[in-house]
């Protein structure tokens, strides 16, 4: 059965955890760099894609630290999730791939 | 006027408030952690601007609705089987008031021996079955215990078809009949009763028991008077939920299911206030099929729904 699209947060929650563990705020502050500022997370949606994230077992807990008297708590990719950003990530260069083709094939100066 | 201390501290005190919210298994994996990140992201801000509320409220509100279809996979369905194949044989017994009462009435008219059996408690056979039930799964004899479930199961069905005024497919019949399949089920297929005796502890039998004995008596003695038949109902509700563990979702799960009979009993009463008589198709629908439904929405029954590595069921 074919899987369906990630969305663009999971996406980009899943592309921050892919090279290395990060905390909330860190996956927060990558988000936004990834998408060139354009997808701004917030904690709470955030948090609601890490439970849903950690019960389909593609993220989970690697550490935990208590910074300035606050916790502090790193998530890592699962190989199940490096798996399924893999896919996604197929599936996108594809579409791409698709689109790029038949941009070259468009007629200089449109179809008017 | 108040200080940047006050102010951070008020922040704090605001972000807790709108954190109170979550559902507290979330709450207390996750509360701390995301309130150190909004006080990362906060700055020198006083209050949570309106984006940030309404975000937090509208995830706090996807998280419980997580939890109520149990998406997040804290509710195994084993589990809750597990509580129905120790407490649902003893529960079933309450199916027997109607009868006792008869018994009881024929007593007091000191003619028992002339009460004809076939027509006022036709389905003593079932009860009986499932009182063998009890007795041998509170004694750990489960394969028997399953084997006499489903002769019990088979012997309603078979004397609701031999009755045509005993009507199956509806109200409270249709409850006693789900649960007691359900129960066959449960201690032919799940972990059993040994599992469920580990979740609810020998507490959780004394109360059932309880319940059904105080419910008997009640339905016995108060036969027909709505004030004891509402007490009867509080009981039954009260009891079974407490006997499966009200602070458990495992638990309430399972008492939904030991509860079904209740809960076909007052659909009767709403279908026949607001629909009337229907066509036994829509009342097998109503009574069979939209029970299973919820169940399998609310995760009391097994589906595909992945388990979460992080966090045991509860």
């Amino acid at each position: 059965m074919t899987e369906a699209a990630l969305r663009e947060p999971t996406f980009l929650i899943l592309t921050a955890l892919a090279a290395r563990p990060q905390h909330g705020y860190g996956i927060l502050l990558d988000v936004e760099e990834i998408s060139g500022g354009r997808v701004k997370l917030r904690a709470g949606t955030l948090y609601t894609a890490l439970d849903r994230l950690s019960a389909d077992g593609w993220v989970a807990v690697d550490r935990e630290q208590v910074v300035d008297g606050r916790l502090r708590r790193y998530y890592r990719l699962t190989d199940e999730g490096a798996a399924r950003l893999e896919t996604e990530v197929q599936r996108l260069r594809a579409h791409t791939r698709a689109a790029e083709r038949r941009l070259r094939l468009r007629p200089a100066g449109g179809t008017a | 006027m108040s200080g940047p201390g006050d102010g951070v501290s008020g922040l704090e005190r605001r972000y807790r408030r709108l954190l109170s919210w979550y559902p507290r298994d979330h709450r207390e994996r996750h509360g701390e952690e995301m309130l150190a990140v909004l006080m990362a992201g906060a700055g020198e801000r006083a209050r949570p601007t309106a984006r940030e509320f309404a975000d937090l409220l509208w995830a706090a509100v996807r998280l419980h609705l997580r939890r109520v279809v149990a998406a997040d996979g804290g509710v195994d369905p084993r589990d809750v089987l597990a509580i129905v194949s120790l407490l649902g044989p003893v529960a079933l017994l309450a199916g027997a008031t109607t009868g006792v009462h008869e018994i009881a009435w024929w007593v007091k008219a000191g003619a028992l021996g002339e009460m004809p059996w076939s027509t006022q408690f036709p389905d003593a056979p079932v009860w009986v079955l499932w009182a063998v039930v009890a007795v041998l799964v509170l004694t750990g004899v489960r394969r028997a215990a399953a084997v006499f479930a489903w002769l019990a199961t088979a012997s309603f069905v078979l004397i609701a078809a031999s009755f045509p005024f005993h009507q199956w497919w509806n109200g409270m019949s249709a409850g006693w009949m789900l649960t007691g399949l359900l129960t066959a089920v449960a201690l032919t297929f799940a972990p059993g009763p040994a599992r469920g005796r580990e979740l609810v502890g020998g507490r959780g039998i004394v109360v059932m028991a309880g319940t059904v004995v105080v419910a008997g008596v009640l339905g016995v003695l108060g036969h027909g008077d709505p004030a004891v038949e509402l007490l009867r109902l509080v009981v039954v509700v009260g009891g079974t939920v407490a006997a499966c563990g009200s602070g458990s979702r495992v638990g309430r799960r399972a008492a939904l299911i030991l509860l079904l009979p209740t809960l076909t009993m007052v659909l009767s009463l709403a279908q026949w206030l607001v629909l009337g008589r229907i066509p036994v198709a829509a009342e097998v629908a109503l009574f069979y099929v939209l029970p299973v439904v919820v169940l399998l929405a609310l995760g009391g029954l097994p589906r595909r729904v992945r388990r979460r590595p992080d966090q045991p069921a509860t």
